[in-house]
C-alpha cells in the first residue's frame, strides 16, 4: 500500500513541475507575439506614448520578468487572468461560459468512443480473422486517420444537409433538444477515439485470448462467458493507458469540431483568441487544457494501480 | 474395469492453403481407474497434441481424426462433445505454473469459478470448499486470498493442481506439469500428483520429456516421435529391455546420476595447470534489491579444466557467469583472469579488454535468441573473425561450421531455418571464433531435447579436448554436470555451499543442500519420490 | 529452464499476396504520392480562376465541378496533395530523426541519458500537439515552417520512446550480449545488429506518425493557419468551400474525403510494412 502511495505522489509531484514549466511557455506567449508586447496587448487600439505608458502600468510591463510571470501565476490561482483584448471582458467569465458545451460535447462524444469502440474491439478479436473482424478493422483505421473536421462535414453534408435528421448548425435549449443538436459533433469527435479503443482492445484481448491461463480455464470447465470474463477483464488493463492518449485526443478534436458545427465552446473560443491575437484569452485556456490533461493522466495513473494488483503490492509478474 | 479413456487411431492433421500436413497419427491409448500412463517424447513428438485432441482444445486449424471414448462418452476430438466433460471428467494441468493462473484473479475466486452456481453463491459454502481444495494440495486456507503473482513457482503448480480438480474429474492429464520449476520443487510437486491421484483412484496421463519421471511415476509408457508411438508397455520392460532403437538411444542420452561414466581422455586432475581464472569474495547486489544475488564467491578454473556451477534458480549461479564474462559489473570482489587482476571489465582499460576480451566467451541458454534473426549465419561469424583479428573470408566462416559438426550450405541460412541444436551449435562456433582458452556455458543445453542435449555435450568434450580450452559450465542439472565436469561448485541463494572434485560431490555430499539437491535429481527407480527428505542442516 | 517446445513456424508457407484492401490503400498511397510529385507540373493552370463557372456541380468538363472562384476541384485536389503530403512526410521523417538521435543511445546506454530523455519525452508526450500547433503558430503568425517545426517536436518524444523502448527490449537479449563479447564497437552493435531488429515497429511508427501529421497539418490549415488564402492545400478548399455544401458538395467533401483516404491508406500501408519486415526475422 505504501508503496503506491508513494508512487503516486512522486507522479503528483512530477505533474506539478510540468505544469509550471509549461505555464512558463505560456505566460512568455505576450513576448513571443511578433511586434512590441505594448501592441499585443493594446490589441487594434492605437498605440501613442499615453496608451503605451498606460498598459505598461496596468500589465507591470516595468517589473523584472520573473515579477511578472509570478504575479501572473498567482492571479492566475486566484482565478483572476485579465481582461480579453478583444472584448475588454473577464477572461475567466468568457471561459465560464463556454466551458459546459465543450464539457457536454466532450463527455458525449467520449461516451460514443467507448459504447462503440470497446465492445466492437472485443467482437473483432472473438472473431479474429473473419470477415466481420476485417471490416472492423478497416472502419477503425478510418476513423483512426479521419480528422475530425472532415468527419464532421461528411455527417453533416450527409444526415443535415441531404438527410435533414439533425440540425446543421447550434447547440440546442434544454437536455433533449441540446442531445438533438450535439448528436453529429459528438459522433464526429467520437468516431476517432473509438478507432483508438478498437485498435487497443483488440490487439490487447488477442493477446489475452492466447494466453495459457485462458486454455486452462477451458481445460478445467469453466463456461465460455467466464473464460471470456477472464480474458476481457484483463485485456482491458493495457486499454486503460490508452485511455489518456483518447481524452487528450478528443480534447483537441473538440476545437476542431466546435469551428465545424459552429458551437460557442472553448474550442472556437480559442481559434478566435489565437486569429485576433487576443493573448490573455489563448493563455487561459491553454492553461486550463494543460492543468486538465495533467488530471487525466494522474487519474489514468491510478486508475491503472486500482485496475493491476501486480502493481499495487509492488510484486512481479 | 472399464478404461476412463480410450483412444484409438487417433491423429491430427494441419491444413492451410489447401494442404494437408499430418503432424500425429494411430496413437492408441486406453488408461482406467487409479491408471498411470506416460507419453514420453521430444519436442514435436505429438505428445501435447495428443493431450489437446482428448480435451478438443486443438489450436486453430488443427483437426484430430480417429476414435476417442472419454468415460463411456464418445467424442472423438469433436470441441462441442468435449466441452461438457472438461474439468468434469477429464482435466488438464499445464507446463507453465507461471502463466497457468489468471493473473489478476485471487487464489480463492479463481478456484470458486469452476465450482458448481449453488455452492458459489453460497459464500459460507465457496470459502469451506475452497479451503478444503487448497489443503487437498497442502496450501494453506490463506492462500485463497492472494494473487498468483505472490505464490512461488511451487505453490503455483499446487493450485494448478487443486484447480484442475475442482470438479472431480475422474481423468487428469499432466502436460510437463514441472518442467517450469526447480528440482527440489519438482519432486515436491510429482509426489503431490501421485498422492492425490492415488487418494481419488483416478487415471493420470503424464506427458514428459525425461524418460525418468516418466518410469518414476507411471506404470506404462508410451514413447512418441514425429507424430507415431514407437513403443508402449510396461515400465519394468521399457526400462530393462527397450525393444526399439529410438528408446535404446533415449535412454542413453538420459543424464543420470547411476549410469557409469564412458572413460575420455580429458578426465585428468588439472590441479597441477596454472589457473587460468580466479575469483576472489566476489559480490553482486543489483540495485533496489536486498538481498546480494552473489556474495562472497572464490572459484577457481585451471588451464584446460572443466568446472561445473550448480545451483537452483536464484542461487547466484548465473550472475557469476556473467559477472566473470563481463556483462555484469561486481559489487566488490576481484576477477583474475589470464594472468591480469582486476576488478571488473569496466575497470580495464581499452586496449586490455580488447587484448583479453578474445580469451573468455560464453554461450547462452536460449538458442532462439542468441543469435541475430536478421543476419546468415555466415555473416554472423565471419563478422566476430574479423572483430578478432582473424581471417575472416567464407571458407574461415565454413571452416568454423565444420568445427562444430554443420554442413557449410548452413552459411548462407538465417537462424529461423535452424534446429534448437543446430542453434547451439552455431552459438558455440561463434564463441569458438575467438580462439577462447576459457568458454562458459550458461544453462548452454537444458532448453534441448534430451538426445540433442548429449550431442552439444559430446561436442563440447571433443572441442575441449582437442582446443585444450577450460570450461566453466553453469547449470542447474546435476546429471549433466556429471558428464563434462572435473570440479564442482555448488551455489545456494548467492552463496557457494559445497565444492570439489566432481565424482567425490556427486558420491559423498558434504553439505546438507547438495544431499536435498542430489536426492532431487530424478531417477529411474520409483523409490527416489518416496524416500524422505532429510532435513536441511 | 523451459523445454523449448517446437516453436510453429510462423505461416511461412502462406501465400506472400497483400490482402484487398492493402492493395487499394497501396494504389491510394502511391497515387497520392505521385500527385505530390508531379501535380503541379501537370497542371500549371489548376489554380486559374473562372469566376463565370463558379460552384458548378460535377459535369463533364468538370468532373467534380467547380469551387467558388471557377477552378477545376479535381485539379485542385491533385495540386493540392503536395502541400499536405510534404508537410506529412517532413514532420514524420524529421521526429524519426530526433527520435533516433536521443532514443537509440538511452536505450543503449539507460543511466542519466535515458533518464532525461525519458522525462523530457513525458513532459513533450502529454502536449496535444495540434494544439500548441494552433497557438504557436497562430500567436507568432508563423507560416507552415513553423507549423512543421513545431509538429517535429511535438511527435518526436513518442518516436524517442518507440526507439528506446525497442533498443532496451532488444539490449538484453543473447544476441546482443555475444556481439558486446566480441570486440564490436557500440555503433556497430546498436545500427547494425540491433537496428534492423526494431526497424519493423520504427518504421511502422513513422508511416502512423505521416498519418497523423497529415491530419494534423490538414487541420492547422482547415483554421486558417499554416497555408496562405487561396493554395491549393487540401484542408483549405475543404475550409473555403464549406459554406457552399449546397451548391456543390464535393468542392468541401471531396479534400475530406483525399485527407481521409490519404491517412488511412497510409496507415494501412505502415502495418502491412510492420508485419512484412517483422516476418523477415522468422524468414530462412
Amino acid at each position: 500500500m505504501r508503496e503506491w502511495g508513494r508512487f503516486l505522489l512522486v507522479r503528483l509531484a512530477g505533474t506539478v513541475v510540468v505544469v509550471l514549466i509549461l505555464s512558463i511557455g505560456i505566460f512568455s506567449l505576450v513576448y513571443l507575439s511578433p511586434g512590441s508586447v505594448e501592441q499585443t496587448l493594446l490589441g487594434n487600439r492605437p498605440v501613442t506614448d499615453a496608451t503605451r505608458a498606460a498598459v505598461r502600468a496596468q500589465y507591470h510591463l516595468d517589473d523584472p520578468l520573473l515579477t511578472q510571470y509570478l504575479r501572473w501565476f498567482g492571479d492566475a490561482i486566484r482565478g483572476d487572468l485579465g481582461t480579453s483584448i478583444r472584448t475588454g471582458g473577464d477572461v475567466v467569465s468568457m471561459v465560464g461560459n463556454r466551458l459546459p458545451l465543450t464539457l457536454a460535447v466532450t463527455l458525449y462524444g467520449g461516451l460514443l468512443a467507448v459504447l462503440v469502440g470497446v465492445p466492437l474491439g472485443i467482437l473483432a478479436a472473438v472473431r479474429r480473422g473473419r470477415l466481420l473482424d476485417r471490416l472492423v478493422v478497416a472502419g477503425s483505421v478510418a476513423g483512426l486517420s479521419a480528422p475530425p473536421f472532415a468527419l464532421g462535414l461528411l455527417l453533416l453534408m450527409v444526415f443535415a444537409v441531404r438527410l435533414d435528421w439533425f440540425p446543421v448548425y447550434g447547440s440546442g435549449e434544454g437536455f433533449l433538444d441540446s442531445l438533438w443538436h450535439l448528436t453529429l459533433p459528438a459522433v464526429a469527435l467520437g468516431l476517432a477515439g473509438a478507432g483508438l479503443l478498437v485498435r487497443f482492445t483488440r490487439s490487447s484481448l488477442v493477446r489475452e485470448l492466447g494466453q495459457d491461463y485462458v486454455t486452462f480455464a477451458r481445460a478445467r470447465g469453466l463456461s465460455d462467458r467466464q473464460v471470456l470474463g477472464y480474458a476481457v477483464r484483463n485485456s482491458l488493463v493495457p486499454v486503460l493507458t490508452a485511455a489518456g492518449l483518447i481524452l487528450t485526443s478528443t480534447l483537441v478534436a473538440t476545437v476542431l469540431v466546435e469551428v465545424v458545427f459552429a458551437l460557442p465552446g472553448l474550442g472556437s473560443l480559442l481559434v478566435d483568441s489565437v486569429t485576433f491575437k487576443d493573448v490573455p484569452v489563448v493563455q487561459a485556456i491553454a492553461l486550463l487544457l494543460t492543468v486538465a490533461i495533467a488530471a487525466i493522466n494522474i487519474l489514468v495513473d491510478a486508475s491503472y494501480l486500482i485496475a493491476d494488483p501486480r502493481l499495487r503490492t509492488g510484486g512481479r509478474a | 474395469m472399464r478404461a476412463l479413456l480410450e483412444v484409438r487411431g487417433l491423429g491430427v492433421t494441419r491444413s492451410r492453403d489447401g494442404e494437408t500436413v499430418t503432424l500425429l497419427s494411430d496413437v492408441d491409448l486406453a488408461v482406467g481407474p487409479g491408471e498411470s500412463v506416460a507419453l514420453v517424447g521430444e519436442s514435436g513428438s505429438g505428445k501435447t497434441l495428443t493431450a489437446r485432441s482428448i480435451l478438443g482444445l486443438l489450436p486453430a486449424g488443427l483437426t484430430a481424426t480417429g476414435s476417442i471414448i472419454v468415460d463411456g462418452v464418445t467424442v472423438d476430438g469433436d470441441p462441442a462433445k468435449t466441452k461438457p466433460l472438461r474439468g468434469e471428467r477429464v482435466a488438464l494441468l499445464m507446463q507453465d505454473p507461471f502463466t497457468l493462473l489468471n493473473p489478476l484473479r485471487r487464489v480463492g475466486p479463481q478456484l470458486a469459478d469452476a465450482l458448481p452456481s449453488a455452492v458459489r453463491r453460497n459464500p459460507a459454502a465457496r470459502s469451506q470448499e475452497v479451503e478444503r481444495r487448497l489443503a487437498e494440495v497442502g496450501l494453506d486456507a490463506k492462500v485463497a486470498g492472494q494473487f498468483p503473482f505472490q505464490l512461488s513457482g511451487g505453490m503455483r503448480q499446487r493450485v494448478g493442481v487443486a484447480a484442475a480438480l475442482v470438479r472431480d474429474p475422474v481423468l487428469l492429464i499432466a502436460d510437463e506439469p514441472t518442467t517450469a520449476l526447480d528440482v527440489t520443487t519438482q519432486r515436491e510437486v510429482l509426489r503431490l500428483i501421485r498422492r492425490v491421484q492415488a487418494d481419488r483412484g483416478m487415471g493420470f496421463i503424464l506427458i514428459t520429456h525425461d524418460l525418468r519421471v516418466a518410469f518414476s511415476m507411471c506404470e506404462r509408457v508410451l514413447v512418441l516421435k514425429d507424430g507415431r508411438v514407437v513403443e508402449s508397455g510396461p515400465t519394468q520392460e521399457i526400462r530393462a529391455n527397450p525393444r526399439e532403437e529410438y528408446t535404446k538411444r533415449l535412454l542413453d542420452a538420459e543424464p543420470s546420476l547411476d549410469k557409469p561414466l564412458p572413460p575420455w581422455p580429458g578426465a585428468a586432475v588439472h590441479d597441477a595447470a596454472p589457473a587460468l581464472l580466479r575469483t576472489v569474495d566476489l559480490s553482486k547486489t543489483f540495485p533496489g534489491s536486498a538481498s546480494p544475488a552473489l556474495d562472497s564467491v572464490s572459484i577457481t578454473v585451471h588451464e584446460g579444466e572443466a568446472v561445473g556451477v550448480v545451483g537452483e534458480s536464484g542461487s547466484g549461479k548465473t550472475t557469476l557467469a556473467r559477472c566473470v564474462v563481463g556483462l555484469e559489473t561486481p559489487t566488490a570482489g576481484s576477477i583474475e583472469f589470464a594472468g591480469k587482476e582486476f576488478d571488473s571489465w569496466a575497470s580495464l582499460s581499452g586496449a586490455d579488454r580488447r587484448r583479453l576480451r578474445g580469451d573468455v566467451q560464453m554461450v547462452f541458454q536460449d538458442p532462439y535468441s542468441s543469435l541475430n534473426p536478421m543476419r546468415s549465419i555466415g555473416a554472423t561469424l565471419s563478422e566476430i573473425l574479423h572483430a578478432f583479428g582473424k581471417p575472416s573470408r567464407r571458407p574461415d566462416a565454413e571452416a568454423l561450421l565444420e568445427r562444430v559438426g554443420l554442413p557449410t550450405a548452413y552459411a548462407q541460412r538465417r537462424p529461423a531455418a535452424l534446429s534448437g541444436g543446430q542453434r547451439q551449435r552455431v552459438a558455440i562456433a561463434r564463441a569458438l571464433a575467438a580462439q577462447p582458452r576459457l568458454l562458459i556455458c550458461d544453462e548452454a543445453v537444458s532448453a534441448l531435447d534430451v538426445s540433442v542435449q548429449a550431442q552439444i555435450l559430446e561436442l563440447l568434450r571433443e572441442l575441449r579436448t582437442d582446443l585444450g580450452m577450460a570450461l566453466l559450465f553453469v547449470t542447474h542439472d546435476l546429471a549433466v554436470v556429471r558428464e563434462i565436469t572435473d570440479r564442482l561448485y555448488v551455489m545456494q541463494g548467492g552463496r557457494c555451499v559445497e565444492s570439489g572434485p566432481t565424482d567425490r560431490v556427486l558420491t559423498m555430499p558434504e553439505d546438507a543442500y547438495t544431499r536435498q539437491l542430489l536426492q532431487a535429481v530424478p531417477r529411474e527407480d520409483p523409490s527416489w519420490l518416496n524416500r524422505r527428505r532429510t532435513p536441511p542442516g | 529452464m523451459s523445454v523449448v517446445e517446437a516453436r510453429p513456424q510462423l505461416a511461412r508457407s502462406r501465400r506472400r499476396w497483400p490482402g484487398l484492401l492493402v492493395v487499394l490503400a497501396l494504389v491510394i498511397t502511391t497515387l497520392a504520392a505521385l500527385a505530390a510529385a508531379f501535380g503541379p507540373m501537370l497542371l500549371p493552370n489548376a489554380q486559374a480562376q473562372d469566376l463565370m463557372t463558379g460552384l458548378t456541380g460535377p459535369g463533364s468538363e468538370h468532373w467534380l465541378g467547380t469551387d467558388d472562384l471557377g477552378r477545376d476541384v479535381l485539379q485542385l485536389l491533385v495540386v493540392g496533395a503536395r502541400p499536405a503530403i510534404v508537410g506529412a512526410v517532413l514532420v514524420a521523417l524529421g521526429s524519426m530523426l530526433i527520435g533516433h538521435l536521443v532514443g537509440l543511445p538511452a536505450g543503449w546506454r539507460g543511466g542519466w541519458i535515458d533518464l532525461v530523455a525519458m522525462r523530457w519525452a513525458d513532459l513533450m508526450f502529454s502536449l496535444p500537439a495540434l494544439l500548441v500547433a494552433i497557438v504557436v503558430t497562430g500567436i507568432l503568425g508563423g507560416g507552415f515552417v513553423l507549423a512543421i517545426i513545431v509538429m517535429v517536436f511535438l511527435f518526436s518524444p513518442g518516436d524517442t520512446r518507440v526507439v528506446r523502448a525497442a533498443v532496451f527490449e532488444q539490449r538484453r537479449r543473447p544476441y546482443v550480449e555475444a556481439a558486446t563479447l566480441s570486440n564490436l564497437s557500440a555503433p556497430r552493435i546498436v545500427l547494425r545488429h540491433i537496428w534492423p531488429n526494431i526497424a519493423p515497429v520504427v518504421v511502422g511508427n513513422a508511416f502512423l506518425n505521416f498519418a497523423f501529421a497529415l491530419v494534423a497539418l490538414s487541420s492547422l490549415s482547415f483554421l486558417g493557419m499554416g497555408v496562405e488564402p487561396g493554395s491549393a492545400d487540401w484542408g483549405r478548399t475543404l475550409a473555403e468551400n464549406r459554406t457552399y455544401l449546397a451548391s456543390n458538395p464535393w468542392a468541401a467533401t471531396a479534400p475530406g474525403l483525399a485527407i481521409i483516404l490519404t491517412a488511412a491508406s497510409v496507415s494501412i500501408v505502415g502495418d502491412w510494412i510492420h508485419q512484412r519486415l517483422d516476418e523477415r526475422g522468422q524468414s530462412r
